[in-house]
């Protein structure tokens, strides 16, 4: 028989606890605990919509397990921004922020088991503790800047190069994406990918 | 002796023109608004100057009391302006700060400017000291981030004739202070282009507001 998603939670907390000291290692316990404590465990089926672009449901989550795509739409066609694998936070930033449009989809490609928590909840943390304020603005550094690399080495390194950089960095995602979106996700036809990816 | 003296006024009022952008963001209290006040350096930079260059790792950022500051990269031996920044904008070598690689953007004035600049170093000092100066800094970035999402997948969507509307709306104020030939490197169009875009709207400026 399955075991109980409530049965699952405390192994993820535990990594939600080492990826947010990760970010900001000074940050005391006891106030890290109370926010984690705030998280609740949901489970979700390969393919569930999590997010629709347009819609802005205001929720943090961590992935415990799994694998979210990010995407947009552009001229009818789906361009996959991000993929996130275990022990990887996100939300719909931009629109908690500015209040204006979601533009993006997030979609689970596998089954997957994440952590949430209403922004709301997690914003009022800033308030009541200096190192939580200080771990949200790590948090959106780290964030915002590899936004901005992305773009970077869109710009500046080759099809193959980034194919490169994406082996390198994620492995695992290989075996666990479609190519489609893997392909998207790098900025290159499927063709492309195919051509570089038999030589090696 | 005349001339310091302007340079002091100056100062102060940079200082109290930082005061005033800082307070539209996020309240601070009087005692650490002014610590961080305190911490900015007033610096004067002629023309053409060239603030953080390629490959640097930036160790301060500014903010603009007056002038216009050109972020561009070299691609392929060309530069490509990213953005143009003006009085009241924020610039700081793309968070080299954090990842430690050399940037690849180029900040130059275009015309004689004067900045606020402060070290990231003091910043994250006076954070650490602070709840409200660390809750400004974090809603700041918030801002940029938000302003970098727009400027990516919104106006690189647009079409050529929406993203000079959309240049206008952002920049109008500024226009005569900055080249045609920057203008359309911005734009990603030919300084042809531009010219018949212009030549067909700038006859009529209202129609920048109804065409979106």
């Amino acid at each position: 028989m399955a075991k109980r998603i409530d049965s699952y939670l405390p192994v993820y907390q535990q990594h939600l606890r080492e990826y947010l000291l990760k970010i900001s290692p000074n940050t005391p316990l006891n106030e890290l605990e109370e926010l984690i404590q705030c998280f609740t465990i949901e489970k979700y089926a390969k393919n569930t919509i999590l997010l629709p672009a347009g819609v802005n449901n205001n929720t943090v989550y961590f992935i415990g397990k799994g694998l979210v795509r990010i995407f947009y739409e552009k001229d009818g066609k789906e361009i996959t921004n991000w993929l996130l694998e275990e022990n990887s936070m996100f939300a719909p930033t931009y629109s908690i922020l500015s209040g204006d449009t979601n533009y993006f989809t997030y979609q689970l490609l596998e089954n997957s088991h994440l952590l949430k928590i209403d922004y709301a909840v997690w914003e009022s943390y800033y308030s009541k503790y200096h190192a939580i304020e200080r771990l949200g603005r790590r948090l959106i550094s780290v964030y915002y800047g590899a936004c901005m690399r992305k773009t970077v080495d869109v710009l500046f390194l080759s099809a193959e190069e980034r194919y490169q950089l994406f082996v390198k960095e994620h492995q695992s995602l290989l075996n666990r994406v479609p190519l489609r979106h893997i392909a998207s996700y790098l900025g290159i036809t499927q063709e492309t990918l195919s051509r570089i990816r038999a030589k090696y | 002796m005349r001339e310091k003296l302007a340079k002091k006024t100056q100062a102060v009022e940079a200082l109290q023109f930082m005061k005033q952008i800082l307070e539209r963001i996020a309240p601070v209290n009087p005692v650490d608004l002014q610590k961080l006040l305190n911490k900015f350096e007033v610096v004067q930079v002629p023309k053409n100057e060239i603030i953080i260059n390629e490959g640097e790792i930036a160790d301060s950022f500014y903010c603009i009391y007056k002038g216009i500051v050109r972020i561009y990269y070299y691609k392929d031996g060309k530069a490509v302006i990213e953005r143009f920044e003006k009085e009241s904008g924020f610039f700081g070598g793309n968070f080299t700060h954090l990842t430690k690689k050399p940037g690849i953007h180029v900040y130059e004035t275009l015309e004689p400017s004067i900045l606020l600049r402060m070290k990231f170093a003091d910043l994250e000092e006076l954070c650490a000291i602070s709840h409200d100066i660390e809750h400004l800094y974090r809603i700041t970035i918030g801002l940029f981030h938000n302003n970098f999402v727009d400027r990516i997948y919104t106006f690189k969507a647009l079409s050529t004739e929406k993203r000079y509307h959309e240049f206008i709306r952002q920049y109008g104020d500024i226009i005569n202070r900055i080249s045609m030939r920057n203008v359309a490197n911005y734009l990603g169009m030919s300084s042809e282009t531009l010219s018949r875009i212009r030549a067909k709207y700038d006859k009529f400026p209202d129609d920048h507001q109804t065409e979106k």
